[in-house]
Protein backbone atom coordinates (compact mmCIF):
# COMPACT_ATOMS: atom_id res chain seq x y z
CA UNK A 1 0.00 0.00 0.00
CA UNK A 2 1.43 3.50 -0.78
CA UNK A 3 0.89 5.95 2.24
CA UNK A 4 3.14 8.60 3.79
CA UNK A 5 5.26 8.38 6.10
CA UNK A 6 3.43 10.42 9.14
CA UNK A 7 -0.16 11.73 9.71
CA UNK A 8 -0.96 14.40 11.67
CA UNK A 9 -4.99 14.77 12.65
CA UNK A 10 -7.31 17.60 12.05
CA UNK A 11 -9.87 18.88 14.44
CA UNK A 12 -9.54 16.70 17.55
CA UNK A 13 -11.42 17.83 20.53
CA UNK A 14 -10.58 16.17 24.10
CA UNK A 15 -13.44 15.49 25.63
CA UNK A 16 -11.48 14.55 28.82
CA UNK A 17 -10.32 17.98 29.38
CA UNK A 18 -11.59 20.33 31.67
CA UNK A 19 -13.90 22.94 30.10
CA UNK A 20 -17.76 24.80 30.85
CA UNK A 21 -20.75 22.88 31.16
CA UNK A 22 -21.47 21.53 27.37
CA UNK A 23 -18.54 22.77 25.99
CA UNK A 24 -17.51 19.96 24.58
CA UNK A 25 -17.72 18.01 20.81
CA UNK A 26 -16.78 14.40 19.68
CA UNK A 27 -13.26 13.66 18.74
CA UNK A 28 -12.41 14.14 15.09
CA UNK A 29 -11.54 10.69 13.83
CA UNK A 30 -10.60 9.32 10.65
CA UNK A 31 -9.58 12.84 9.21
CA UNK A 32 -5.58 12.82 8.16
CA UNK A 33 -3.59 14.74 6.55
CA UNK A 34 -0.59 12.81 5.42
CA UNK A 35 2.43 14.48 5.95
CA UNK A 36 6.52 13.20 5.13
CA UNK A 37 7.55 10.88 2.33
CA UNK A 38 5.47 8.91 0.38
CA UNK A 39 6.20 5.24 1.19
CA UNK A 40 4.85 1.26 0.82
CA UNK A 41 4.13 -0.20 3.34
CA UNK A 42 2.86 -3.70 4.08
CA UNK A 43 -0.80 -4.33 2.76
CA UNK A 44 -1.49 -5.48 6.36
CA UNK A 45 -0.87 -1.88 8.16
CA UNK A 46 -3.14 0.46 7.99
CA UNK A 47 -2.33 3.11 5.69
CA UNK A 48 -4.30 6.49 4.74
CA UNK A 49 -6.57 5.49 1.82
CA UNK A 50 -4.43 8.23 -0.47
CA UNK A 51 -4.18 7.88 -3.62
CA UNK A 52 -1.23 6.30 -4.76
CA UNK A 53 0.84 9.97 -6.06
CA UNK A 54 0.66 10.02 -2.56
CA UNK A 55 -1.46 13.33 -2.84
CA UNK A 56 -4.44 14.15 -0.51
CA UNK A 57 -8.15 15.02 -1.03
CA UNK B 1 -35.13 7.81 33.09
CA UNK B 2 -37.05 8.67 29.84
CA UNK B 3 -36.24 11.43 27.26
CA UNK B 4 -38.61 14.02 29.06
CA UNK B 5 -36.74 13.06 32.17
CA UNK B 6 -33.38 13.14 31.01
CA UNK B 7 -34.21 16.88 29.38
CA UNK B 8 -35.99 17.74 32.57
CA UNK B 9 -32.85 16.80 34.50
CA UNK B 10 -30.21 18.79 32.16
CA UNK B 11 -32.89 22.01 32.26
CA UNK B 12 -32.13 21.60 36.30
CA UNK B 13 -28.83 21.20 35.95
CA UNK B 14 -28.26 23.75 33.93
CA UNK B 15 -30.28 26.19 35.84
CA UNK B 16 -28.09 25.44 39.03
CA UNK B 17 -24.90 25.99 36.66
CA UNK B 18 -26.13 29.55 35.61
CA UNK B 19 -27.85 30.26 39.28
CA UNK B 20 -26.21 34.04 39.45
CA UNK B 21 -26.57 33.87 43.54
CA UNK B 22 -24.70 30.40 43.92
CA UNK B 23 -20.76 29.97 43.93
CA UNK B 24 -18.75 27.31 42.14
CA UNK B 25 -17.45 25.81 45.57
CA UNK B 26 -21.16 25.98 47.19
CA UNK B 27 -21.95 23.91 43.70
CA UNK B 28 -19.58 21.31 44.20
CA UNK B 29 -20.16 20.94 47.53
CA UNK B 30 -24.34 20.12 46.67
CA UNK B 31 -22.79 17.91 43.84
CA UNK B 32 -20.64 15.85 46.14
CA UNK B 33 -23.72 15.40 48.73
CA UNK B 34 -26.62 15.03 46.06
CA UNK B 35 -26.48 12.01 43.46
CA UNK B 36 -29.64 14.09 41.94
CA UNK B 37 -27.60 17.23 41.70
CA UNK B 38 -24.72 15.77 40.35
CA UNK B 39 -27.07 13.90 37.66
CA UNK B 40 -28.54 16.90 36.73
CA UNK B 41 -25.11 18.78 36.26
CA UNK B 42 -23.70 15.36 34.27
CA UNK B 43 -27.18 15.57 32.29
CA UNK B 44 -26.90 19.72 31.58
CA UNK B 45 -23.25 19.09 30.35
CA UNK B 46 -24.25 15.63 28.41
CA UNK B 47 -27.56 16.79 26.90
CA UNK B 48 -27.19 19.36 23.74
CA UNK B 49 -24.81 16.99 21.89
CA UNK B 50 -26.20 13.91 22.89
CA UNK B 51 -29.58 14.35 22.12
CA UNK B 52 -28.41 16.08 18.84
CA UNK B 53 -26.22 12.78 17.48
CA UNK B 54 -28.57 10.51 18.79
CA UNK B 55 -31.85 11.33 19.29
CA UNK B 56 -33.44 9.18 21.99
CA UNK B 57 -35.47 5.84 22.01
CA UNK B 58 -38.75 5.35 23.89
CA UNK B 59 -38.15 3.84 27.33
CA UNK B 60 -35.04 4.64 29.62
CA UNK B 61 -32.69 6.87 27.79
CA UNK B 62 -30.73 8.09 30.49
CA UNK B 63 -29.37 6.08 33.51
CA UNK B 64 -26.55 6.87 36.51
CA UNK B 65 -24.99 3.91 38.38
CA UNK B 66 -25.21 5.97 41.87
CA UNK B 67 -23.25 2.97 43.28
CA UNK B 68 -20.18 3.96 41.44
CA UNK B 69 -20.97 7.87 41.45
CA UNK B 70 -19.92 10.68 44.24
CA UNK B 71 -17.51 11.76 45.84
CA UNK B 72 -13.93 11.62 44.19
CA UNK B 73 -10.72 12.56 46.28
CA UNK B 74 -11.44 16.27 48.08
CA UNK B 75 -12.60 18.36 45.42
CA UNK B 76 -14.29 16.48 42.71
CA UNK B 77 -17.05 13.93 42.19
CA UNK B 78 -17.75 11.87 39.37
CA UNK B 79 -21.05 10.59 37.58
CA UNK B 80 -21.02 7.12 35.55
CA UNK B 81 -24.00 7.30 32.76
CA UNK B 82 -25.18 5.48 29.79
CA UNK B 83 -27.06 7.45 27.58
CA UNK B 84 -29.12 4.90 24.62
CA UNK B 85 -30.34 7.07 21.71
CA UNK B 86 -30.22 5.94 17.52
CA UNK B 87 -27.77 7.67 15.10
CA UNK B 88 -30.10 9.48 12.90
CA UNK B 89 -30.87 12.92 11.93
CA UNK B 90 -34.04 14.96 13.32
CA UNK B 91 -34.93 15.20 9.23
CA UNK B 92 -35.07 11.64 8.81
CA UNK B 93 -32.94 12.34 5.00
CA UNK B 94 -29.29 11.70 4.43
CA UNK B 95 -27.37 14.27 6.43
CA UNK B 96 -23.73 14.74 7.85
CA UNK B 97 -24.43 14.05 11.69
CA UNK B 98 -22.14 12.78 14.27
CA UNK B 99 -18.30 13.67 13.10
CA UNK B 100 -19.39 13.64 9.74
CA UNK B 101 -20.41 10.51 9.08
CA UNK B 102 -24.15 9.83 7.22
CA UNK B 103 -26.96 8.61 9.59
CA UNK B 104 -27.09 4.99 10.17
CA UNK B 105 -30.35 4.71 11.84
CA UNK B 106 -28.57 2.01 14.37
CA UNK B 107 -29.00 2.10 18.33
CA UNK B 108 -26.34 3.48 19.65
CA UNK B 109 -25.72 3.30 23.76
CA UNK B 110 -23.25 5.98 24.84
CA UNK B 111 -21.35 4.99 28.56
CA UNK B 112 -19.28 7.49 29.92
CA UNK B 113 -17.93 8.92 33.11
CA UNK B 114 -18.21 12.93 33.84
CA UNK B 115 -15.59 14.18 36.78
CA UNK B 116 -16.78 17.80 37.92
CA UNK B 117 -14.56 19.56 40.15
CA UNK B 118 -13.69 23.76 40.69
CA UNK B 119 -10.35 24.86 39.68
CA UNK B 120 -8.95 28.29 38.93
CA UNK B 121 -10.12 30.06 35.62
CA UNK B 122 -6.89 29.77 33.23
CA UNK B 123 -7.41 33.64 32.16
CA UNK B 124 -8.23 36.74 33.69
CA UNK B 125 -7.75 36.88 36.92
CA UNK B 126 -8.15 33.03 38.01
CA UNK B 127 -11.22 33.18 40.09
CA UNK B 128 -12.28 30.12 40.93
CA UNK B 129 -14.64 28.09 38.31
CA UNK B 130 -16.94 24.85 38.09
CA UNK B 131 -15.74 22.60 34.88
CA UNK B 132 -16.45 19.23 33.45
CA UNK B 133 -14.43 16.24 32.21
CA UNK B 134 -15.95 13.53 30.21
CA UNK B 135 -14.31 10.23 29.77
CA UNK B 136 -16.58 8.44 26.81
CA UNK B 137 -16.40 4.67 25.47
CA UNK B 138 -16.14 6.50 21.55
CA UNK B 139 -14.89 3.27 20.23
CA UNK B 140 -17.84 1.55 21.79
CA UNK B 141 -19.95 4.73 20.36
CA UNK B 142 -18.66 4.06 16.98
CA UNK B 143 -18.57 0.22 16.98
CA UNK B 144 -22.32 0.46 16.97
CA UNK B 145 -22.73 2.79 14.24
CA UNK B 146 -20.55 0.03 12.61
CA UNK B 147 -17.63 2.10 12.05
CA UNK B 148 -14.24 0.76 12.39
CA UNK B 149 -11.27 2.30 13.48
CA UNK B 150 -7.91 1.68 12.66
CA UNK B 151 -4.29 3.59 12.92
CA UNK B 152 -0.54 3.17 12.48
CA UNK B 153 2.62 4.78 13.86
CA UNK B 154 5.05 6.82 12.10
CA UNK B 155 7.08 4.57 9.76
CA UNK B 156 10.56 4.98 8.21
CA UNK B 157 10.78 4.61 4.51
CA UNK B 158 12.80 1.84 4.11
CA UNK B 159 13.15 0.68 1.74
CA UNK B 160 12.28 3.84 -0.62
CA UNK B 161 9.04 3.66 -2.52
CA UNK B 162 9.55 2.56 -5.70
CA UNK B 163 8.81 5.34 -8.06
Amino acid sequence: MITHANHVQNGVWQTALYSDMADWGIPSVGVYQGTGDVMVVSPSMASGGIKADGSVG
Amino acid sequence: MNADEFVRSAQAGRRLFEDPDGSPTGLLEKVRDSFEVAGQLAAGDLAPQLLAWFPPLDGEVFSIREDHSGRAGDAGAIVEWTYRGVHRSETDKPTTEFNDTVATGRTVTVRGVTMMTVEPRSEGDGEPVFRFARFIDWIGVLGDIGATINWRLAVANEPPAQQ
